[in-house]
């Protein structure tokens, strides 16, 4: 039996779902090591870089590898897989985004004799299937969960989202899958191997689209800044300063929306009465509450609109998101020291009984090794052979 | 897996269902409790709209009264509230409580079910939650060791914890609209409320890890989620990087390091004699060798040309070679196009549609697509659970509740005797119609 910080998780991956999933378990309290080749982890230039003066210092690297500690060891070899051998002995989960052969076969070679393990792979389309070798890209992976063709303006090209999101669904759901898997050992069951692919964990996280095609044999399509189907307006709108959402699905938020704007009259007009009334007269409406809208500023519309409880906010950047007062107030922010200072990210999203109290830079390259080694039982002897053969880097930079 | 764990689903629209059913699939019991008016949406009153159906054929937009609720073949059947696809995809391996627990009765099934129970799952807003009496502070009193994991959009603090929200309202405010869009044009959101399913997978993670916890201390906790603080941290990197360099741009359907990426019209297709889509295909070219088979198998002497040898020129030509493979992909299928580019090791996929997903052989032959025979419904396909372990069955799936479907049995295992059942129903506590005129 052990507390989430008991847990000792090796993160083997290059991918952003694996790396997000075992962010995920660090920011539980889990002991997270990135076990990196002692050239580096092709996530340390995956952009955006911070900078294009150092492109091996990338900011998706110093995100999901923060509370993680770091050792470079080249696992390739027959010793350095030895030596790899010994950790995962340790391990209760590792982390991998290999291509469907090589997950099967680290996986036959991992959990050999490793009872305890639980492998955790985070791929693109999973280990089987007739897609499972198959490349993919940030691009492709929004083409296969199917957001993709749902995004963007209906008489253009399908648009994708502006990071690897379906990366990080991938991951959360690695994450979930290593928890359940951890709750199935404790209860009398073995490790095991977990298998995510975010073409399935996006399908999983559309909300009505499956149901509209086994339903109905209707093929969802784009619909820009707008619902697509029913409702009206659940939209990005345009108001004196800039964009805001307003999102009134109900009937209640319908009223509330139309007294806000000071439209009540629209509000019982039975040409308005259903979702999809409303939907079809989407023009119409936008016609008619946009000169309030287009008098006012974002914050002016937002403000107002929550005062009568309909959901709505301003579309910010990403610099305003920055200093927004809500994230602010939560402590939602880390800083990492990076650059000339004024670097912030993403912390612990949600804070759990077990998050570690305090922030940790992602690890410069096998700045870990040493203790991490020792952790899993090496001497300071077998330390020192393992780096005079190369099978690891202990410190700084490998040059 | 989770099988003793009982869970106490209060989910609204979908990042709270979402982690109920997470729950659920992976074999916890999860009771979901709704109020009479929880389905009020799926209820349309309009008689007159039924000779109207009769004329809808699969694959037509449906009647605008009945819209969203995605009926099986467009009908509402009886009990539309029972009936609605888009409520039953996301309420299977559930139990169904119908009770008003603000009522006296409905406060004594309460407290019990709280004793009884591990977790709770809401995502109202902190003053939904307070008022319903399902807040940490009084159900840890019952109950130490209860879970309680509150979704909610901004959180239980901070200035605007009394906002309300939906998911296109988060995308709006962490940025992801702001900087999702093509490259000459503004703000765009995603085709499905996204904030939600990446809440709600974040809310069932943090379920199990609170679990988890619990086991060695023997305590309970409360988990503040904010759904904005989840889905901006998808952004994490992006939003680092506007930290150190100032905004971030649109990018359209372009890669930050390898070029050309675009998204390229195939042929259309028409999947039967009333609808006709645009379709498209993937294409990454990572580096120069991609870009040289890539090259070979297109065939067109117009990328033989010195500028697009190397990744600079093709990103600073972008435009030009969008333009050459457009031409080249129009008129081609997207699947046999994806399957010749894959063959040479070219990453490239078809832009699958709600209907491809479905269809997919991949997704079937990985056990993703299911089928259950929902009563009153009948046997339709849905999208499945997105984990395959390797030591445990696929998930059972059994059928999303009807409202109050569970009310009786659930009050048998609390405890009630059947007089006291009985009051409950005769004094309205417990609920198995939503009430007329419900509003939609």
């Amino acid at each position: 039996m052990a507390r989430m910080s008991d847990l000792r998780v090796l993160d083997l991956s290059e991918s952003v779902a694996g790396a997000y999933c075992a962010r995920l378990l660090a920011t539980a309290g889990a002991q997270v090591a990135l076990i990196e080749p002692t050239s580096g982890l092709s996530l340390r230039s995956r952009p955006p870089l911070l900078s294009a003066s150092q492109p091996r210092r990338s900011a998706a690297f110093e995100y999901l590898s923060a509370w993680k500690h770091g050792a470079a060891l080249d696992w390739s070899t027959e010793a350095g897989f030895d030596a790899l051998g010994r950790l995962l002995d340790a391990a209760d989960v590792v982390v991998t985004s290999l291509p469907a052969d090589q997950a099967l076969d680290f996986d036959r070679r991992a959990r050999a004799g490793r009872p305890q393990l639980i492998h955790i792979s985070a791929t693109s389309y999973g280990l089987t299937g007739p897609w499972a070798g198959w490349r993919s890209s940030d691009l492709t992976d929004w083409a296969a969960g199917g957001y993709l063709y749902l995004t963007g303006d209906p008489q253009r090209e399908p648009l994708q989202g502006a990071g690897p999101w379906a990366s990080y669904v991938a991951g959360v759901t690695a994450a979930v899958g290593a928890m359940a898997a951890l709750w199935s050992r404790r209860s009398g069951g073995r490790g095991q191997l977990v298998d995510v692919g975010a073409m399935e964990a996006m399908a999983s996280s559309h909300q009505w689209s499956l149901v509209m095609w086994s339903h109905q044999g209707r093929i969802k399509h784009r619909a820009a800044n707008r619902h697509a189907e029913a409702h009206h307006p659940v939209s990005l709108m345009q108001v004196r300063d800039g964009w805001v959402c307003i999102a009134a699905p109900t009937l209640a938020q319908w009223t509330n929306l139309c007294i806000a704007l000071d439209l009540p009259e629209m509000a019982p007009d039975p040409r308005y009465a259903t979702a999809g009334l409303r939907f079809d007269a989407a023009e119409e409406i936008d016609a008619r509450f946009a000169p309030f809208l287009m008098a006012r500023t974002r914050t002016e519309v937002v403000e107002h609109l929550q005062s009568h409880h309909v959901p709505a906010s301003a579309v910010l950047s990403m610099d305003e998101v920055l200093e927004d007062e809500q994230l602010q107030a939560r402590a939602y922010w880390a800083y990492p020291d990076l650059s000339d200072g004024g670097a912030r990210m993403p912390g612990i999203s949600f804070d759990l009984p077990s998050s570690p109290s305090t922030f940790r830079a992602a690890p410069e390259l096998g700045s870990d090794t040493a203790s991490v080694l020792a952790a899993a039982g090496f001497g300071a002897d077998e330390i020192a052979a393992l780096a005079e053969a190369g099978v690891v880097t202990l410190g700084g930079p490998h040059e | 897996m989770l099988a003793g764990i009982r869970v106490l689903e209060f989910g609204y629209a979908w990042a709270g269902p979402l982690v109920g059913r997470m729950l659920g699939d992976l074999g916890a019991e999860v009771i979901k409790i709704e109020q009479d008016t929880a389905r009020s949406g799926h209820l349309p009153d309009d008689p007159s709209l039924r000779a109207a159906l009769d004329d809808w054929r699969r694959g037509e937009q449906v009647e605008p009264t009945l819209r969203a609720s995605v009926f099986p073949e467009g009908q509402p059947g009886p009990d539309p509230w029972n009936r609605a696809g888009i409520f039953n995809k996301l309420n299977r391996n559930k139990r169904g409580l119908c009770a008003d627990l603000k009522s006296d009765s409905g406060k004594r099934i309460w407290r019990r079910l709280v004793e009884a129970s591990d977790v709770i799952v809401d995502n109202f807003s902190p003053r939904g939650s307070k008022s319903l009496g399902i807040d940490y502070e009084t159900v840890s009193r019952w109950n130490p060791r209860i879970i309680s994991v509150s979704c909610t959009g901004y959180g239980h603090t901070g200035p605007f914890r009394q906002r309300v929200s939906y998911g296109p309202v988060l995308e709006a405010h962490s940025g992801a609209a702001s900087a999702t869009g093509y490259l000459e044009g503004g703000p765009m959101k995603m085709g499905h409320a996204f904030p939600d399913p990446v809440g709600g997978l974040h809310g069932t993670f943090a379920v199990l890890a609170a679990l988890w916890e619990r086991e060695e201390t023997g305590r309970g906790c409360f988990v503040d989620l904010s759904q904005l603080q989840t889905y901006a941290a998808i952004s994490g990197e992006l939003l680092l990087e506007t930290s150190v360099q100032g905004q971030a741009s649109a990018r359209g359907n372009r890669s930050r390091d390898s070029a050309p990426q675009g998204v390229y019209r195939c042929r259309d297709e028409r999947p039967d004699a009333r609808q006709s889509m645009d379709m498209w295909i993937a294409v990454t070219i990572e580096d120069d060798d991609a870009w040289r088979r890539f090259r070979r198998i297109v065939g067109d002497p117009r990328l033989d040309d010195a500028r697009f040898d190397a990744a600079a020129g093709r990103v600073a030509h972008h435009d030009e070679l969008d333009g050459l493979i457009s031409e080249w992909t129009r008129p081609q299928d997207r699947f046999e196009l994806a399957e010749r580019l894959q063959a040479a090791e070219i990453t490239a996929l078809p832009v699958l549609t709600n209907g491809d997903l479905v269809e997919s052989p991949h997704l079937r032959e990985r056990g993703f697509i299911v089928e259950w025979d929902q009563p009153g419904v009948g046997v339709y396909e849905y999208g499945g659970f997105p984990i395959r372990f390797s030591d445990r069955e696929r998930p059972q799936m059994r059928p999303t509740p009807a409202l109050g479907g569970d009310n009786r049995a659930i009050c048998e295992e609390l405890g009630f005797s059947p007089e006291e059942i009985a009051s409950f129903v005769a004094d309205g506590t417990l609920v198995q119609e939503p009430p007329l005129g419900g509003g939609r």
